[in-house]
């Protein structure tokens, strides 16, 4: 048994330069994949950056302030803002050149001031694109915005005529306005209290760096998996079992060599991932996390070439189910862009928790729990394929 | 002594093989040919122990092989048609995974058996890179260098050149001269006349059959 398991390890260690470079193309291949569907799925709905259409039907001199105002804070700075009748304006958000038409009515400035609250209306194409979101969510904020500052200009009319001012009201309305308006809409606080960013808390670096390292150790164990687990000729294993060892030994001669490959591998990923990603810090609970994620990674691969008996049919199912698992659990598009039911899926897929344990360990969240569900799922992985190896044995056995 | 009785096998509904007995005692170089498709692999692997059969027994030096839980791999050698080598490792890993006996004794008589089957020189070359003829000497070693008494080899000589065959030849005659059993398939002519016993398998059936026979009679069988 030791020496069929050193030749295993001899082999893998052979393959390494082999598996680096099969996994090369595939990874380029799925990153190609991932940029091109962002790309898609951003042309379709209009870039980030597409121009609103404002239409402007109000003649209040407060406009030329309250503008620059809007359109020099952080959230608005993803959009400009092109002045244009109503009727070019709806035909450029049919046409997708624009990503969303503000109109702001008649008098609608003159009525925040009087109370008669003279709704802006925004329009926005159909679908949960993502200018769509931000803007529904920048005009959200904006009208907390403008609640708050209306609030203001009627808490200063009220204090000038309870203090018997009021008659000089009207000569500094416009000054109230203009401090109102300013204080409230200098408050980023009301964007920032809504988190218009789909990657939540993370960096972009930090939340796509978590993907790469999984599809890294995706691919290249797709590499040493179809490597190691097809050993045979089909006469190889007849003559192991012939020698006494069992397709039990077979699999364990190969988990073993598979399981130190994804060891180090992992390893030496999480220490790359530390240098680069700034919540990635080495502790016992990160090395403690990487070794349970290498096993779980381990006893996938195992289960999976070993099902599939062909190398070939073995990368392409390891592949396509890895790549499925990190989908759902959000590697290539966040969830705000993905089905609800695959948050709750997510914890259920070995690949899925290794992600989202991942993710929790770069925001420093990581709980025992986190750590141990690969772990879980590892054990759960080698029970089927010690079910799979009986099945096997039974078929087989003289 | 090898015995097989009765032996009949099925794959789904065709049958290939068919109340087949034979046996074989120490010395014996046992011949089977047949059409390509008739069976004759199916019964090395079940005489191998790799196959039930659906019916009949097989039995060596007196131990019915499926009464145990493994064939006693040391004792039966078996050599089949595609080599069961792993092509990355080197011809002496490949060799060192299949020895069962790694006593030093051991290790400088399997020395000198690598002599004898010229492969010392390419121990270290990767198994990936020899030719088909090289893979099947370096299969047959990794069973000889186990001493086996009884060796089961499927087309032996199938892509070998002259010189392999004859170092091939030479080292069964120098096993069934020391009294083991050898059992093998071919297709070569050359080779009938290594045989003690030659059989033909057809339809199923296993026939004595006279390896002196003229050769047009005997090609009828393939």
């Amino acid at each position: 048994m030791s020496t069929l398991f050193f030749l295993q390890l001899k082999r893998a260690v052979k393959a390494v330069p082999k598996v680096i470079v099969s996994a090369i193309i595939p990874l380029f291949l799925a990153g190609m994949a991932v940029f091109f569907a962002q790309k898609q799925h951003t042309a379709h709905t209009g870039t980030p950056l597409s121009p609103v259409a404002l239409v402007n039907q109000d003649s209040a001199s407060y406009l030329d302030i309250i503008l620059p105002m809007i359109t020099e804070t952080e959230a608005a700075g993803s959009f400009s803002f092109l002045e244009m009748n109503e009727t070019e304006a709806m035909e450029a958000l049919q046409e997708g050149t624009v990503c969303a038409v503000l109109v702001l009515p008649k008098d609608m400035f003159e009525g925040i001031i009087s109370s008669a609250n003279i709704p802006a209306k925004l329009y926005l194409p159909g679908g949960d694109s993502f200018p769509s979101l931000l803007i529904g969510k920048y005009a959200e904020a904006g009208s907390l915005t403008l609640g708050a500052s209306q609030a203001g200009i009627y808490a200063a009319a009220d204090l000038y005529t309870a203090y018997g001012i009021a008659e000089h009201l009207s000569d500094i309305y416009y000054d109230i306005n203009t401090a109102n308006l300013k204080y409230a809409l200098s408050r980023e606080s009301a964007f920032s209290a809504k988190a218009t960013n789909a990657l939540g808390t993370f960096s972009l670096i930090e939340y796509y760096g978590c993907t790469l390292l999984l599809c890294l150790l995706l691919f290249l164990g797709a590499g040493m998996g179809s490597f190691l687990g097809t050993p045979a000729p089909k006469t190889f294993s007849e003559q192991l079992r012939r020698n006494g060892f069992g397709p039990f030994s077979l699999e364990l001669s190969l988990f073993l060599p598979l399981t130190i490959f994804y060891l180090i591998l992992t390893y030496l990923l999480g220490g790359i991932a530390a240098l680069l990603l700034p919540g990635f810090t080495f502790s016992g609970s990160t090395l403690l996390f990487l070794g349970c994620m290498a096993l779980c990674f381990s006893a996938y691969t195992q289960l999976i070439f070993s099902f599939a008996k062909n190398a070939g049919r073995g990368f392409l199912l390891f592949s396509f189910l890895g790549l499925l698992m990190i989908l759902v659990a959000g590697g290539f598009l966040p969830y705000a862009f993905l089905p609800d039911f695959f948050v709750t899926l997510t914890p259920f897929l070995p690949l899925g928790a290794c992600l989202s344990a991942l993710r929790r360990l770069v925001s420093g969240s990581l709980t025992l729990w986190d750590t141990l569900l690969p772990v879980l799922h590892m054990v759960l992985l080698l029970g089927l394929l010690a079910l799979l190896s009986m099945l096997r044995r039974k078929e087989v056995r003289p | 002594m090898l015995q097989a009785e009765h032996i009949s096998f099925s794959y789904r509904k065709k049958q290939v093989l068919r109340d087949v007995c034979f046996t074989a005692k120490e010395g014996d170089f046992v011949g089977i040919i047949g059409k390509n498709g008739c069976g004759k692999s199916t019964l090395l692997s079940i005489l191998a122990g790799v196959r039930k059969p659906d019916s009949g027994a097989v039995s060596f030096l007196g131990t019915n092989l499926y009464t145990k839980s493994t064939v006693p791999a040391e004792t039966i050698g078996y050599v089949p048609q595609l080599n069961p080598l792993l092509p990355e490792l080197s011809v002496g890993d490949n060799l060192k995974l299949w020895l069962r006996d790694t006593s030093v004794a051991n290790k400088e008589a399997c020395a000198s058996l690598y002599r004898e089957m010229d492969l010392t020189g390419f121990l270290s070359v990767p198994v990936g890179k020899l030719s088909e003829g090289m893979k099947k000497r370096v299969s047959i070693t990794s069973v000889l260098q186990n001493h086996p008494k009884l060796l089961i080899l499927d087309e032996p000589s199938a892509a070998l050149d002259l010189p392999c065959k004859e170092i091939i030849h030479n080292q069964l005659q120098a096993f069934t001269a020391k009294g083991g059993i050898v059992l093998f398939t071919t297709h070569e002519e050359a080779e009938f006349s290594l045989c003690t016993t030659l059989y033909i398998l057809k339809d199923g059936v296993l026939q004595l059959a006279d390896a002196a026979q003229d050769r047009h009679t005997l090609v009828q069988h393939f």
